[in-house]
């Protein structure tokens, strides 16, 4: 194993990490601030991607490359805007109306939004996968984008990037809650709501702005992960429920917490689909002989969520005392 | 014959009951078996009185000889002997003596009542009977598709209705059965039969699993660990397709065979055959459920979903009884699945996504306001309509119905303005958590018969009781009423040594030193944040000290966690009060009562047997006698919340002393209680120490409290700074300058409460 090998898979672990770190985040911001999960996370990726392509090419077919960078920041930025305003759509009709003690109306309200915007948005982009283009087009750069390393590991410079814009995003996001002065109300509207409200702070409004900041994060960790590869509705809603992932092993409610996981989390599956996989027979069950597995990061994913609610339920566990 | 048949197992069943063969009782007996001979309608009207002789004459020769050991089964009598509360049920009101016999019978016709039984197995057959004689293949496959999707709906209304459990990914479990079964049939080659019940045990096994983390979850978590589960299962099945087929899904190869050589036995299943296996099944399956949710077993699930910290506090197992019915629901949907993917000879992944998972989780939604009716009209709805609007808009080339999902989505919306919105769901669940909603004139006048309060016992009702002026009965008079008790100076009931716990750099509680022999009633008193309930917690194992031990009779408990600590004899009441809105004030009573107590097992609950009546009754009667202690036997069948805020902690001091403690630890019980609601409590509290109960009481109000105990300790900043008898106490100067700095402690010997702190 050579370094330069070691060098690719740790970046691009590290480049998909940061995007679920992002959604993390927003997942974790939104406990926080309303004390609810939110179960179309995905479906707010799934609304940044589709209404990018829809923003480019009214659902038919996108050029791939040679778009001007003006145009595809424009459509990324309406892609956002959508996914922004999504997920304030989600607070004001699927949580507001039940609040955060009527847990089965929020869940399944949640449940079922997604579930209206999987099937609009497939009732429109009707085609098995789609291919996305790339907001950060760094083709021209290097060999088609790639940088070879010595010992036979290539360097995507767009995982680069990514890595980049996220862990940008992260730092600005987290300045901005230890800085300014929504930032400061936020926490205060977190920590004590009633004491924030006595003390003028709308709280209501901000909780709504901590939805947008998630739709936000969501949509950009969308655009920044989908050029990779084809893009389905099921896409958007593993990277959501990535991101719960992160955020639930980061400690639900830490920003940090979550972008550190989330890191750990594209670390973990990267090293593992392209290490250890093909490596992986399953012989002896007399099952057909299993190549690399593509969609064992998914698995594996989902898997450290479900466990990770079953061993470290940590502050999660029912409330061990009467209210007193 | 037949006749004679069933009213000789009345017999039997009367005798497992049948206490000290009064001859009301037999009379009964027979009475009871002339019933069901004239029910049967099989025997002539002449021979029908002649019959109930004769069986009286069985009976009463059976019962005589039986009945010792039938008692003993029970477990009664050793459960009552050591239990306090149940010594002093025994003491005023000699014991318990069922006088209704087990009325099998009755209880069925009173469901059958209760929850429209009928209508919905007529409506039922119809259906069954439409799709045999009239539909093709084809319907009858959809059908048989439509009751095994029943079944697993039955899973998901114990789970999200019955223990607020809402769980997103019901689909998953059917497809960890459908997969099972193809692994299991086609590279094992085992028979469809078997595999269909391997299929569904190892699922459960699964859903064990599953649940063992999310069982100790608030609800919201539950639905996101199942939520997450569900897509593990989705994203699995495409990530291996090797392994599951892909989209293509996995054949089965030929149908669903039974065959038992030994009883000639050779069954082969076509669409016909599932569909009556399917119906049996679904029947089998809400029947059970019913009759758990009518039992001890139901009010236990209603303790756990509306408030697992008081389920906790009375000793339940709350992650224990989850994981359970995780299994259970699991399984269901495992046995569902393998037998659904039978039917149609394919396991398909396109029914086990996302969307069917929320489809069901809307169907429960749907249904849980129709109570049995409920599944039926959830599926009918969630399943039917997207079916129908995919019928009608595939003409159109649309597609909007059951793989896009938005009708789906529409109908959570729907359902949930409906559910939700209004009060409906509420009142529902009120309606349909109790156990027995009717009848209640009948087990009332058997537990009125059980015994009449003795001359010399206490007066019973609330306020007949009330002293209007309680103020006038001065400390020593009520001293004197008390009867004797064990006497002090044996080895302390409970003992604590030098227990310490910090918080941060505040020592809450510093080296507590405390030893209170049996039978005492025990003061604890302190000024605010001087660690009276630090200390309570501690005691009750919800909070783990930093150092420093607890002694319970001997035997060191500071490994117990709370649970334990019940089982091992401390019980605690908030400082809150907490009531079940589910559940009535009696019920409330039994619930304490039900722990541990013979015929409380699932299995017994579900059955209905024998045992578990008797025990029943017993509780009952027991909860009504010791609601009769607090004044609160005309409330018996109200709902809690009607009760004032004073008779509401009554009830939970009842409902905690019930489950037989040794040491029973009371937050504040008197806190917003009124004057008379004071007296009651005392006399309560009085009578519980009298039965060798030892109580520890943290209390604000001086007075009350100098009135009631034998001894009390003062707290300060944690450390004891003064033990001894109320007197006592209040001459202390350490006492005085704790809570007045200087001066005078007047509110031992002022009448009026005086709340300090």
């Amino acid at each position: 194993m050579s370094w330069g090998l070691v060098l690719q898979v740790l970046v691009s672990g590290l480049a998909a990490g940061a995007a679920y770190g992002l959604v993390g985040m927003g997942y974790s911001l939104i406990y926080r601030m309303t004390a609810v999960l939110d179960f179309a996370h995905g479906d707010l990726v799934n609304l940044g991607i589709f209404a990018f392509l829809l923003a480019l090419g009214g659902g038919g077919a996108v050029a791939q490359v040679g778009l001007p960078v003006g145009i595809l920041l424009l459509a990324a930025g309406v892609g956002v805007a959508v996914a922004m305003v999504g997920a304030m759509l989600l607070f004001r009709l699927a949580v507001e109306p039940f609040g955060p003690a009527r847990a089965v109306g929020w869940i399944a309200a949640t449940a079922a939004a997604g579930l209206l915007a999987r099937g609009l948005i497939g009732a429109w982009f009707s085609a098995e996968s789609y291919s996305v283009p790339d907001v950060l087009p760094l083709q021209g750069l290097g060999r088609n984008g790639l940088v070879d390393l010595p010992g036979g590991g290539v360097l995507e410079l767009r995982n680069l990037a990514v890595l980049g814009v996220a862990l940008a995003l992260a730092l600005g996001f987290d300045l901005f809650v230890a800085r300014s002065r929504p930032g400061k109300a936020m926490r205060a509207a977190a920590e004590a709501p009633d004491t924030a409200r006595l003390s003028g702070i709308d709280t209501e409004r901000l909780q709504l702005l901590a939805w947008a900041i998630a739709g936000v994060l969501t949509a950009v960790a969308g655009l920044l992960l989908a050029p990779a590869r084809p893009v389905t509705l099921q896409l958007g809603v593993v990277l959501g429920l990535k991101g719960t992932a992160a955020a639930v092993l980061g400690r639900l409610g830490s920003a940090r917490g979550a972008v550190v996981a989330g890191l750990c989390l594209g670390v973990l599956e990267s090293v593992v689909t392209s290490l250890f996989v093909p490596a992986f027979h399953l012989g002896s069950l007399n099952l057909p002989q299993l190549g690399p597995l593509p969609g064992m990061h998914d698995v594996l994913a989902l898997l450290l969520l479900v466990l990770a609610l079953a061993l470290l339920p940590g502050r999660l566990r029912l409330a061990a005392e009467a209210p007193e | 014959m037949i006749a004679l048949l069933l009213a000789l197992r009345r017999v039997a069943l009367a005798l497992a009951v049948a206490e000290d063969g009064t001859r009301r009782g037999l009379a009964r007996v027979g009475a009871a078996g002339a019933r069901t001979v004239r029910g049967a309608g099989g025997m002539a009207r002449r021979g029908t009185a002649r019959g109930g002789q004769a069986l009286r004459h069985i009976a009463d020769h059976l019962a005589l000889g039986l009945m010792p050991a039938a008692l003993a089964a029970a477990g009664l009598e050793d459960r009552l002997a050591r239990n306090p509360a149940g010594r002093l049920v025994r003491r005023v009101h000699g014991q318990p003596r069922p006088d209704a016999l087990p009325d099998g019978l009755g209880d069925l016709a009173r469901w059958i009542r209760t929850d429209r039984v009928i209508p919905v197995v007529l409506l039922w057959g119809a259906g069954l009977a439409a799709v045999l004689a009239a539909g093709g293949p084809a319907v009858t496959s959809q059908a048989a598709q439509a009751t095994y999707l029943l079944l697993a709906l039955v899973g998901l209304h114990l789970l999200t209705v019955d223990t607020a459990q809402p769980s997103l990914g019901q689909a998953a479990f059917l497809a960890v059965g459908a997969y099972l079964t193809a692994v299991l049939r086609n590279r094992l080659g085992l028979g469809g039969v078997e595999a269909a019940l391997v299929a569904g045990l190892l699922t459960a096994a699964v859903g064990f699993v599953v649940g063992f983390g999310a069982a100790r979850l608030r609800p919201a978590f539950v639905a996101l660990a199942t939520w997450a589960f569900g897509w593990l299962v989705a994203v699995g099945i495409d990530a291996l397709p090797q392994v599951s087929g892909g989209s293509a899904g996995i054949g089965l190869g030929g149908p669903m065979e039974l065959r038992l050589g030994a009883l000639g036995v050779d069954l082969r299943f076509g669409t016909t055959g599932h569909l009556l296996l399917g119906t049996a099944l679904v029947a089998l399956a809400l029947v059970a459920l019913r009759s758990a949710e009518r039992s001890t077993v139901g009010m236990t699930w209603a303790a756990m979903r509306d408030s697992a910290a008081l389920a906790r506090a009375l000793g339940y197992d709350v992650a224990s009884h989850r994981r359970w019915t995780f299994f259970a629901a699991a399984g269901l949907a495992g046995l569902a699945g393998s037998l659904s993917a039978q039917a149609v000879g394919i396991v398909d992944p396109t029914s086990y996504t996302a969307t069917v998972s929320l489809s069901l989780f809307v169907a429960v939604l749907i249904g849980s306001p129709f109570g049995v009716l409920g599944p039926f009209a959830g599926l009918a709805v969630a399943r039917g309509l997207p079916a129908l609007v995919e019928a009608g808009t595939s003409q159109a080339g649309l597609h909007l119905g059951q793989e896009n999902g938005i009708v789906t989505a529409l109908l959570t919306v729907a359902a949930l303005v409906l559910a939700l919105g209004g009060d409906r769901a509420e009142r529902w669940r009120r309606r349909h958590s109790r156990r027995a909603p009717a009848a209640p004139a009948a087990e009332d006048g058997a537990a009125v018969a059980i015994g009449v309060p003795e001359a010399g016992a206490i007066p019973v009702s609330g306020t007949t009781a009330a002293d209007p002026n309680p103020a006038g009965t001065a400390p020593g008079q009520a001293r004197r009423r008390r009867p004797a008790r064990p006497t002090p100076g044996a080895r302390p009931a409970l003992e604590v040594r030098a227990l310490t716990k910090r918080f941060g750099g505040v020592h809450a509680l510093d080296l507590v030193d405390l030893q209170v022999p049996t039978g005492e009633i025990h003061g604890l008193v302190g000024p605010n944040g001087s660690g009276k309930s630090t200390l309570l917690r501690c005691l009750s194992g919800t909070l783990p000290p930093d150092g420093g031990s607890v002694i319970l009779d001997g035997r060191w408990l500071d490994h117990l966690d709370e649970t334990g600590r019940v089982a091992a004899g401390i019980v605690r009441t908030f400082q809150r009060t907490v009531v079940l809105p589910g559940l009535t004030v009696a019920e409330h009573v039994e619930l304490g009562l039900a722990r541990r107590s013979p015929g409380s097992a699932w299995g017994q609950a579900l059955a209905k047997t024998p045992g578990y009546r008797e025990g029943a009754r017993a509780r009952r009667a027991a909860a009504l006698a010791l609601l009769r202690q607090c004044g609160l036997e005309g409330s018996a069948e109200a709902d809690p919340e009607a009760l004032s805020s004073g008779r509401q902690r009554l009830l939970q001091l009842v409902t905690a002393a019930a489950g037989g403690p040794s040491v029973l630890l009371l937050d504040e019980p008197a806190a917003g209680m009124r004057p008379d609601e004071l007296e009651l409590l005392e006399r309560t509290i009085r009578q519980l120490a009298e039965y060798g109960l030892t109580l520890l009481v943290v209390e604000h109000n001086l007075r009350f409290l100098s009135r009631v105990v034998d001894r009390m300790t003062v707290l300060r900043e944690g450390q004891v700074i003064a033990t001894g008898r109320p007197q006592e106490i209040a001459a202390d100067p350490h006492v005085r300058h704790a809570y007045l700095g200087s001066g005078r402690l007047t509110s031992v010997s002022r009448p009026g409460p005086v709340g300090i702190g």
